[in-house]
């Protein structure tokens, strides 16, 4: 059994509008020391499958189904539908989650010494001085320089890169199994975006932990990840170990997705194939592929364009470990 | 360099006084967001301008179009000196120069609807020969529309009734409706997801031909910056430190700097990002309000000698590309 098993995850708004299907039946696993990205546009439910697996989501907002089982050292859990004061225990301790905008995510009023200390006195019973050591011990991993005196600065006082650094101290400071890292470096310039990713390669290394990366930068996936699911609209549409679905994308979506980024190593002034369309409402899903709209593939589909816009692919694996939702005869792109 | 450049600066400087917070508040120091730059832009170019946040490239931008009173220097709009005149002397300039926004959620005023926001433009500048009455101001408008991509119909929508690439197209068409010869893009597509980043990118490029528009791109992403400008300017805490053809800038990094952001991009191919050798530079950017004596790079430059501290290198000519650094690469 994998480290941790999401199968069926189906996470849904109701809003005035009609219901939102933000994530849309999602499975995947994730091993021990393994980086799993999630890649997708804004609205493909990248961040809601997280929120889900942290219990995030407010019960009276949102309905969820499916299941989501950690294996423990002793037992196994599931994460879905867990009590809030159980889900308390291990949210911060076997779990943790790093956010996009380390402006925001910082208690403006309370040093970085105290959120650290807060964090570890949570789930450990040990004298406050222990976990000051413990603090100054990850400010220090993560490469603040003169931690025992930082300790006593406020958020203001840092930089954008210093405080993603502290929010990671943060997250680290029990030693979590699984690291949910949602879009950890977007809000930080390249220099910057450079120093926390080999931080988190170090990391990762050292504390085994599994990573789950939610990013929209395919850049970043092509130098942290192990494997990547790539999302739209609410699905996982294609699963695959980084190389190979980078050599070898199997679904229009992703293909068109890598087509458009502009390259450096591919020299300058010339066109970019832009994906036309926009991504579908989430109220609103076609009754088929979601992507069908927006796809130049459509005709070379046995049985036309019609079967795309009326019946949803199902994921299947094409070569071993990659799977694609697409109804092109053996995915030939 | 061309006898008449649509644009040029000349030791351009724009400082924002600190002041204490007091009720007699008094100016403690000086943030120098731009600290001394001198380009030109030739006619139909794209010069890129790019560097990390805070280094003062917005700031640049807005200064050009006397957004903001420059602290010092010259700015040169076909030729004539606009650094003093008065916004009453800018406003018939302004029909010439304009901007586009990074933020289209911010940059549109969300009571007035596309078609207000769109041809406000005529309106403001009373401009006749385009259109003479309502009626026609609506044509222009429908016109400009159908040109970004826009269905002419949503002509009475609101702005929050469309999504980020198309309130960025309708950015784009404010921008166009009084037919500029210039456009500063202060990151245009950096708030739009990768799919709709390239159909804008796209857009902006068959304009600049249509409408023989001259831009000033300013962007923290360079593989968009190099995808879209002819030449490239780096910019590091309110300096250039590097300014050259964009081939040039990316085959031959002179500057450190340079040669460290462009090895910090990542990559979008697994087999290439795990080779290739990438140089990753410790700490921040400086405060700009207190930038470090000699050269500004300094602090995080691996390569600096005793010079670097005492003497700032001035731009010097090296191969194709004007550098600002003593021991260029």
């Amino acid at each position: 059994m994998s480290f941790l098993e999401v199968s069926d995850l189906r996470v849904e708004f109701p809003t005035s509008d009609g219901l939102v299907k933000a994530v849309d039946g999602v499975t995947f696993t994730v091993e021990r020391g393994e980086t799993l990205a999630i890649v997708g546009e804004s609205g493909s439910g990248k961040t809601v499958t997280n929120l889900a697996l942290m219990g995030l989501l407010s019960k009276r907002g949102s309905r969820l189904s499916g299941s989501a089982i950690m294996k423990g050292e002793t037992s196994t859990l599931e994460l879905i539908d867990l009590a809030d004061d159980q889900m308390r225990k291990i949210r911060g301790k076997n779990i943790a989650m790093i956010f996009q905008d380390p402006m925001s995510s910082l208690h403006p009023y309370y040093t970085i010494g105290d959120q650290i200390i807060e964090a570890h006195q949570a789930h450990n019973e040990v004298d406050i001085e222990v976990s000051t050591a413990r603090a100054i011990e990850l400010l220090e991993m993560v490469g603040i320089p003169d931690a025992s005196n930082r300790l006593k600065a406020f958020p203001h006082q840092f930089s954008g890169g210093m405080r993603q650094r502290v929010m990671i101290a943060m997250a680290l400071v029990n030693s979590p199994d699984l690291l949910i890292a949602d879009e950890p470096t977007t809000a930080l310039d390249v220099t910057v975006q450079a120093q926390i990713l080999k931080l988190l390669r170090e990391l990762q290394s050292e504390l085994k932990m599994a990573i789950i990366l939610i990013t929209h930068d395919l850049g970043v996936v092509a130098g942290a990840a192990d494997r990547v699911n790539v999302m739209y609209a609410g699905k996982i549409v294609e699963s695959a170990r980084v190389r190979e679905l980078y050599a070898n994308p199997l679904m229009p979506y992703t293909h068109g997705l890598l087509a458009s980024i502009p390259r450096m190593d591919r020299g300058h002034g010339k066109r970019l194939s832009a994906i036309a369309g926009q991504p579908p409402s989430l109220i609103a899903l076609p009754a088929g592929c979601a992507f069908a709209p927006r796809c130049t593939f459509t005709e070379r589909v046995a049985g036309g364009s019609d079967r795309c816009k009326s019946s949803m692919p199902a994921l299947t694996e094409h070569t071993p470990g990659h799977f694609a939702r697409c109804h092109l005869e053996g995915a030939k792109l | 360099m061309s006898e008449n450049p649509i644009v040029e600066v000349k030791n351009l400087q724009k400082f924002f006084p600190i002041t204490s917070n007091s009720i007699f508040a008094r100016v403690k120091g000086e943030n120098k967001a731009v600290n001394g730059i001198s380009f030109a832009i030739e006619r139909g170019e794209t010069l890129g301008l790019v560097g990390e946040s805070g280094c003062g490239k917005s700031t640049a931008g807005r200064t050009i179009l006397k957004l903001y009173e420059p602290t010092g220097g010259e700015i040169y709009f076909n030729g004539e000196n606009i650094s003093g005149y008065s916004s009453r002397r800018m406003k018939p300039l302004r029909t010439k120069m304009q901007i586009i926004f990074q933020d289209p959620y911010s940059s549109l005023n969300p009571r007035h609807s596309v078609g207000e926001i769109i041809g406000a433009a005529f309106t403001i500048h009373g401009i006749d020969s385009v259109a003479s009455s309502k009626r026609d101001i609506k044509g222009s408008v429908q016109e400009l529309m159908e040109r970004v991509g826009l269905n002419p119909e949503h002509y009475n929508r609101y702005p929050h009734e469309f999504s980020g690439g198309q309130r960025q197209r309708i950015g784009i068409a404010r921008a166009l409706a009084l037919r500029p010869e210039f456009i500063v893009c202060d990151e245009p597509v950096s708030a739009l997801d990768v799919s709709i980043q390239a159909q804008v990118i796209n857009l902006l490029d068959d304009l600049k031909g249509d409408f023989g528009l001259s831009y000033l791109f300013i962007a923290h992403d360079l593989s968009v910056v190099q995808h879209i400008s002819d030449r490239v300017a780096v910019m590091y805490l309110g300096k250039i430190v590097e300014i050259a053809p964009t081939e040039e800038i990316y085959q031959r990094p002179h500057h450190p700097y340079t040669k460290a952001l462009l090895s910090a991009i990542p990559i979008p191919d697994p087999v290439l990002e795990s080779a290739r050798e990438q140089i990753v530079l410790t700490g921040d950017l400086p405060s700009p309000a207190n930038p470090p004596t000699g050269c500004v790079f300094n602090t995080r430059c691996w390569k600096a000698q005793a010079r670097c501290f005492i003497e700032e290198p001035a731009l010097q000519m090296v191969d194709q590309s004007e550098v600002a650094c003593h021991y260029p690469e």
